[in-house]
């Protein structure tokens, strides 16, 4: 189990490598990207005249943003795509072959990518980050803390991809489909703005979705100190969300082996 | 002692597409309407193959060879029927099912594309449990036999079709399974190749007794592996016995193609046909029961200032059509 699982891993790490370049792109369009919010944040603090709004010192906001690049790369999915293409061009029907599950053996291969962007794209983005935004490591207890909630939240946010790529069982083309759950998710996960910027009712309805323990908790972990009843709170729904969407997987997965017509070969 | 290792009962198939009218209107209408066109792919198959055996699957296009071996591959659910093989089920338990068996579809690559095929061997290795000192000495050894030591570190998107459908057929035999499905493996493959192939699979079939079914438009690679044959036409067998059969009561006629040097006038000969008459040259099916083709190329040669013959054997559409004519006589 643990060599299929480490095989899996190994062999998308290797692919990664050959795709480095894509990976390249992201360290310069990622800084810029901060860089923008940061004037875009920067001019409204000012025209503003509050040094503090919803909570967040300029400073503050400027952190979240780069932990939010962070967070975003590390749990980063697109398997929903791959389902989409490997579903039209027949991959998936050679996928099927191999002895092992699929939802594992995509996961695997999608992490070793992640690792590889981990190791050339996260990793230096954090250091240019912490030296040109002068952003604060949180306490040794807190990182482990934050390391946690990242690989829930990662497992979370491949699940959500991977219920919408089995849609292209029934629908083939999912393009738009993906998209719009993209943008939900970013949004609702606080991926735009964080989210005690939006009305306190919706901040509550919020707490019960899973879509903020995907981000915007686990980037609060990394700003400010958490109590443990507080850290145990975004873990267990982070497990809880895991749970209910294994389940729903499962039951979908067993509805989409049934309908898959094998094309392509 | 025989075993049986696939056993199939009226298995059957179909496949639901919807279909489109060209041009914009009828995509706008097929919005709110849908026209659904249900393909019977596989209509009541019974087949059962015992453990060693090499059989050859044919039939025209369209007729459901690739749908039966996904569905024996576990790859596909059937809507009806009744399938064993191994022991299994096989889309019911698929991962521990295929553990077993090998598979080669000659129509898309189970290597990693960007990657070179030693890669995709070595993940084999680990997905199917082999240990080190036995996978080393198979590759060494399958990679002598099919002469890939020389690309196996290439990107697969950069192999010859040829090479990518030998290394391919490596990764599905890797590890040393029962039963084999290969589904067109010789497409792309030179004469010499093909040849290296067929070799291949006779070999390990001797030496491990591993039971092969094969799909193939090409009635050498059924000649040179298979001691039985099955065909399959619409979605059901028309035929399933010994090849010997085939080639003596349905094989028995050729298609000549002749060129000449010039027009060939006063072509007259027993038993032969012309299918087709063109400037220079002449499409001619042989009657092998009432002439030998040695005579006739004796006589065209004689007679005529030939360029070039070609040799042709039965299409596999005459021969179902013997067999049903047969049926209903
Ligand atoms: N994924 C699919 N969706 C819809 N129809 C399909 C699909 N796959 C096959 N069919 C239809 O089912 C029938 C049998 O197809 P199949 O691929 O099994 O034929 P085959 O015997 O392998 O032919 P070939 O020699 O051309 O490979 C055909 O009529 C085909 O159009
Ligand atoms: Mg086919």
């Amino acid at each position: 189990m643990i060599k299929k699982f480490l095989a899996s891993l190994k062999i998308g790490l290797k692919s990664a490598v050959i795709y480095r370049f894509h990976f390249y792109v992201g360290l310069v369009t990622a800084p810029l990207t901060l860089l923008i919010y940061y004037y875009l944040w920067k001019s409204i603090y000012g025209f503003s005249g509050q040094t503090i709004i919803n909570g967040f010192s300029f400073e503050l906001l400027v952190s979240y943003y780069a932990i939010n690049t962070i967070v975003a790369w590390i749990v980063y999915s697109e398997v929903d795509e791959w389902f989409e293409r490997n579903i039209l061009n027949g991959e998936l029907t050679v996928d099927l072959i191999i002895p092992i599950h699929l939802f594992p053996y995509y996961f695997l291969i999608h992490q070793g990518f992640n690792i590889f962007c981990l190791v050339v794209e996260t990793l230096p983005f954090l250091f240019i980050a912490t030296m040109v935004f002068n952003i604060q490591l949180p306490g040794v207890g807190m990182i482990l803390a934050f390391i946690v909630g990242l690989l829930l939240a990662l497992l979370l946010n491949f699940m959500i991809a991977y219920l919408v790529g089995l849609g292209a069982f029934w629908l083939k083309r999912i393009t738009g489909m993906r998209r719009a759950k993209n943008t939900i998710v970013m949004f609702l996960a606080g991926g735009i703005l964080p989210l005690s910027f939006f009305p306190i009712w919706f901040q509550k309805i919020s707490e019960f979705l899973p879509f903020q323990y995907i981000r915007n908790s686990i980037i609060n972990i990394w700003l400010y100190p958490q109590s443990l009843v507080e850290l145990l709170k975004i873990y267990f729904m982070q497990l809880f969300w895991i749970g209910i969407f294994w389940l729903i997987i499962s039951f979908v997965w067993k509805k989409a082996s049934k309908k898959f017509s094998g094309v392509g070969v | 002692m025989t075993q049986n290792i696939i056993e199939v009962k009226n298995l059957k198939k179909m496949y639901k597409t919807h279909e489109r009218e060209p041009g914009l209107i009828n995509a706008a209408k097929s919005i709110f309407k849908r026209n659904y066109r249900i393909d019977y792919a596989l209509r009541g198959i019974n087949l059962s193959i015992n453990k060693g055996e090499i059989v050859g699957f044919i039939g025209p296009n369209g007729a459901g060879k690739s749908t039966t071996i996904k569905i024996l591959s576990g790859i596909l659910y059937p809507d009806e029927g009744e399938v064993n093989v191994l022991g299994f089920v096989p889309w019911k338990e698929r991962v521990k099912y295929v553990q077993n068996i090998g598979v080669v579809f000659g129509q898309k690559t189970q290597l990693w594309w960007d990657l070179p095929a030693i890669d995709t061997f070595e993940l084999n290795k680990d997905l199917y449990k082999i240990p080190k000192e036995v996978f080393k000495r198979r590759l060494k050894f399958m990679m002598k036999v099919m002469n890939v030591e020389r690309v196996i570190k290439k990107p697969v998107r950069d192999l010859s079709l040829g090479e990518r459908m030998k290394c391919q057929t490596i990764a599905a035999l890797l590890h040393k399974p029962k039963l084999v499905f290969l589904d067109e493996p010789t497409i792309g493959l030179d004469v010499v190749a093909k040849e290296r192939y067929r070799n291949f699979i006779l070999e390990t079939n001797e030496r491990f007794g591993t039971t092969f079914l094969i799909t193939t438009h090409d009635m050498q690679d059924v000649e040179k592996l298979c001691k039985r044959v099955i065909i399959i036409n619409h979605g059901k067998i028309v035929y399933d016995g010994p090849l010997k059969e085939i080639k003596e009561k349905y094989m028995t006629t050729k298609i000549l193609d002749v060129k000449f040097d010039g027009k060939p006038v006063g072509f007259k000969c027993k038993g032969c046909i012309v299918l087709k008459r063109g400037r220079c040259g002449l499409k001619i099916k042989v009657d092998l029961s009432k002439k030998k083709i040695r005579d006739v190329i004796d006589y065209l040669i004689g007679e005529f200032e030939v360029l070039d013959i070609n040799i042709q054997d039965t299409p596999i559409e005459e021969i179902i059509q013997k067999i049903y004519q047969e049926k209903n006589d």
